[in-house]
């Protein structure tokens, strides 16, 4: 791909998810998250290679379809009260259709099947995008409608997301997938906090995109695509790999680590608003999603597997360049618990 | 529920319905969503007529720009998946199931 | 607290900068000196019964014997793994090294901390170190399983602790131990709060670990390398006594009825799992069971809610913390030498190594309470103070000490007294590092005998 024509696509996918946060118009936050899906596809089929088309297709689709449903249930909602502004919904039809809209836009629970698909079918660099960037736009908009729709909704789809994310993943070998069971896992976790305190799913959604972050870099810096390649990348990067254990158990959400800072936060404001029960089947739900991290540990790190070679030959080739945001964000991983107060002052009150 | 939105709102669903169900060829679900996107540009236009709102009447073209660009988009797609895939069948599509 | 603290700290440069030739010589002498600075913690005077408390960290008589013994187990871990981590490649000897540190760091914490969140926090972030611990040093490929198991238990405890922790929070604006005390739970006998009860101490009970959620403690114990059972059994099963008694100070008068249950479990556990050494052919198997069955009669001493009770149950924590860590030890010699940990392939080792033999029947003796012990002190004091609330009870608590003896004389004539086995080709003498390790756990332990009131908890 030409790097002119890389640049703009680039700009254009910025541009969207821009002018779908400074919208309060549906047709213009419409327009942002069609330009943004109009400039990921061409980056989607870089390569072509019948997996990434057959995934950019399956994008497409999805993404078109939930756009489409999200301009409908607006314009319903403008022919039935007469308001286009987006915090200002309030037939409840159309804010339902626009909840499940953007639930399949962001890949929650009952209409995620796309998502693993879609990020299997990608490179590493691409589906980090697809899982970090493009969910901003659509959780802009979720942000501004979240207080007008039925709480049931948002309260099901949300369990459901974290049930889901955590079942699914029990049962793959490709990262990739994983990856994309577990940001829909997250993702659940925003929604069930989203009616209660925004900020507060803002605050999970930078967590989880920073998370993310290392562990997309990390696997793409051993480049490793399944638990085989996983297995024998320590010879190509020791300290990372041995670090990938940390930032895999953060994602997973266990105490000293930074994963753990929104779940205690979500946990904490759920029992504040009288739902302990909810907060107990969501933390339970959160151990089905630590198995598979668990595995990956294994795999990673705490167990050496038999090589085919006799000589550790990955020690003599030129090392990959790691990216600068590796160990920044690998740090912000594993060491962020600590500041919760700060970033609570912060991001909050 | 005036006769106008019944009838986009109709329109519309009927195209997802197609969308939804009917899953042969890409063609086709690309077909439905060009149907889906011309409810929608008829329920603006009709908004724009209806309310006679100068300052809403670059909406529809908008809109119909936009659903242009996005069917182009989804005709490439659709020649990219035909060249690699050897066909438009949406059963096909089974590379990265598991 | 900081005094100790920053000290632990520094032993991570001084893990990661020592040249290797003097990493664990360099490393041993360290942590020696922090866990003798940490003996400070016994000269506690003050009025208040905190030492050195500010609004985070602060140690009472409840928790500086158990911090002092953590404090105390890092050397002693150090020096025991030095055999069969010492062909590793030199970082991950510092690696393994560091992992021990900052378990000592995160215990220190743990035990010191004055917010039960805080407690919560420390508690779970123990698990990770010893997770790797656990499946990165453990030798067959079950650490796995194992490591999944310790994991899955654990957190299926504390996942409900903490929503209930979070509940508590919400309903009483505070978590720190300085007020929790004053406050008055009057809790109505709903399912809600009889819910909020188990969920408060399902965690610590599955870590002590309460017969029935137990399963994971043996499998863990046996894969382990010997440092990993050492910390296991010592300390980290400690965790879960001091919570529980944390937390039975805010239960308040719903423990009466809840807690029947539990203790008949509790007290059946120790039948049972001492059954269960009598017929146990795994050597480290059956010291983890001994642990489950000894920390059956803690739980019972805890839940009946008594001063002689928690005074039982700590001392026989610190006491059980230094013997079965010793015999965790005595294990790893042999298994160091024979490479198995089959009983009837361990036998007849006094020809060999006689004074081992001496160890094995000072650590076995600590083990079944032999009178002038610490452990006979708390195995006492508990069964007293549970005869005293149920006469019925004398039956098991009786019968659970001669099973007791039983299986520690049986661990003891099986594996060092008989005819020495014909396979035994050449075996290494035993070391002055072994014969230093077994004294300093068993020399400690035999000190407290002169001053038991050390580890008296609130009865001082």
């Amino acid at each position: 791909m030409s790097p002119y024509v890389f640049t703009l696509l680039i700009f254009n996918l910025g541009l969207g998810t821009t002018m779908t946060f400074a919208s309060s118009h549906w047709l213009l936050a419409w327009m942002g998250l069609e330009i943004n899906t109009l400039a990921i596809i061409p980056l989607m089929t870089r390569q072509h290679h019948p997996r990434a088309v057959e995934a950019t297709t399956k994008y497409f689709l999805t993404q078109a379809t939930a756009a489409a449903l999200i301009l409908f249930a607006s314009t319903s909602n403008a022919w039935l009260t007469g308001e286009w502004a987006i915090n200002q919904m309030s037939h409840p039809l159309a804010t339902s259709t626009i909840m499940l809209a953007l639930a399949l836009k962001l890949g929650l629970a009952p209409v995620h099947f796309w998502m693993p698909e879609v990020i299997q079918g990608l490179d590493l660099t691409t589906g980090l995008v697809l899982s970090t960037w493009q969910k901003l736009a659509p959780f802009a908009l979720l942000l501004q409608v979240s207080s007008t729709v039925n709480p049931l909704i948002l309260t099901l789809i949300g369990l459901l997301s974290t049930l889901i994310g955590g079942w699914g993943g029990l049962n793959q070998t490709q990262l990739r997938k994983i990856l994309a069971y577990s940001s829909i896992a997250h993702l659940g976790w925003m929604v069930l906090i989203i009616q209660f305190s925004p900020p507060l799913a803002t605050l999970s959604l930078l967590i989880y995109i920073i998370m993310t972050t290392s562990a997309f870099l990390t696997f793409k810096l051993t480049s490793s695509t399944t638990m085989n390649a996983l297995a024998t990348s320590w010879t190509k990067s020791p300290m990372m790999t041995s670090l990938a254990t940390l930032i895999l158990l953060s994602l997973a959400g266990l105490p000293p680590l930074t994963g753990f800072m929104p779940k205690w936060l979500i946990l904490q404001e759920l029992v504040k608003q009288d739902l302990p029960m909810l907060a107990f089947f969501a933390a339970m739900t959160a151990l089905l999603s630590l198995y598979f991290y668990l595995r990956l540990c294994y795999t990673v790190a705490l167990t050496s597997s038999p090589n085919t070679i006799t000589m550790l030959t990955p020690w003599r080739l030129n090392p990959t360049q790691t990216s600068p945001l590796n160990p920044l964000t690998t740090m912000l991983t594993l060491a962020l618990l600590p500041l919760t107060p700060a970033i609570l002052a912060l991001v909050i009150y | 529920m005036t006769p106008v939105h019944f009838s986009f709102t109709a329109a519309f669903t009927l195209g997802l319905m197609g969308l939804a169900f009917h899953r042969t060829h890409l063609l086709s679900a690309l077909i439905c969503l060009e149907g889906m996107m011309l409810s929608l540009f008829i329920a603006l236009s009709l908004w724009t007529l209806q309310l006679e709102s100068t300052a809403f009447s670059t909406a529809p073209m908008l809109l119909l720009a936009f659903s242009a660009c996005e069917a182009s988009a989804g005709l490439a797609l659709l020649v990219a998946t035909a060249r690699t895939h050897g066909t438009d069948r949406l059963q096909n599509l089974n590379l990265l199931q598991c | 607290m900081l005094k100790i603290l920053i000290p632990t700290f520094m032993l991570f440069p001084t893990i990661w900068l020592v040249p290797g030739k003097w990493l664990w010589t360099a490393t041993t002498a360290h942590s020696l000196v922090v866990a003798s600075a940490s003996l400070s913690w016994f000269k506690w005077c003050s009025e208040t019964g905190w030492v050195a408390p500010n609004l985070y960290l602060a140690l009472d008589p409840l928790s500086f014997p158990l911090a002092v013994l953590a404090c105390w187990l890092v050397p002693l871990m150090i020096i025991a793994s030095q055999n069969h981590v010492a062909h590793e490649p030199l970082t991950r000897q510092r690696t393994y090294i560091s992992l021990l540190v900052s378990l000592q760091v995160f215990l220190i914490l743990a035990f010191s901390a004055m917010d039960i969140l805080t407690f919560y926090v420390m508690f779970e972030a123990t698990l990770i170190p010893t997770l790797i611990i656990i499946t990165r040093w453990g030798s067959q490929t079950e650490r796995l399983s194992a490591g999944t198991y310790f994991m899955f238990y654990t957190l299926l405890g504390s996942l409900p602790l903490l929503v209930a922790l979070l509940y508590l929070l919400n309903d009483t604006g505070t978590l720190s131990m300085h007020t929790l005390q004053y406050i008055q739970m009057t809790n109505p006998d709903t399912l809600g709060t009889m819910l909020w009860w188990v969920a408060c101490l399902l965690a610590f009970l599955v870590k002590m670990p309460l017969y029935g959620v137990h399963l994971w403690l043996p499998k863990a114990h046996v894969e382990a390398p010997v440092a990993g059972s050492m910390v296991l059994a010592a300390v980290l099963l400690k965790l879960g006594g001091y919570g529980m008694m944390r937390m039975m100070v805010v239960l308040g008068p719903l423990t009466k009825e809840m807690a029947y249950p539990f203790i008949i479990l509790a007290l059946w556990g120790i039948i049972m799992t001492g059954s269960i050494c009598l017929r146990q052919t795994d050597l480290k198997s059956l010291i983890a069971y001994s642990s489950v069955s000894h920390m059956g009669l803690v739980a019972s001493g805890i839940l009946i809610q008594t001063p002689w009770g928690f005074t039982g149950a700590i001392i026989l924590m610190v006491a059980h913390g230094l013997a079965s860590s010793a015999l965790f030890c005595l294990a790893n010699t042999s298994y160091e030498r024979t490479h198995s940990r089959t009983m009837l392939l361990t036998r007849g080792l006094q020809m060999i190594l006689p004074l081992m033999a001496a160890w094995w029947f000072l650590a076995n003796l600590a083990n079944l309470a032999l009178p002038p012990l610490p452990n006979l002190m708390g195995e006492l004091m508990i069964i007293v103070s549970v005869f005293n609330w149920s006469s019925w009870t004398i039956l098991l608590t009786g019968l659970g000490t001669l099973i007791t003896a039983s299986y520690s004389l049986h661990l003891f004539l099986t594996t060092q007294r008989g005819p020495t086995p014909q396979h035994f080709i050449s075996m290494d003498p035993s070391h002055t590092r072994e014969h230093l390790l077994m004294a300093l756990h068993l020399i400690p332990l035999l000190l407290l005998v002169l001053k038991p009131e050390l580890m008296w908890g609130w009865c001082f």
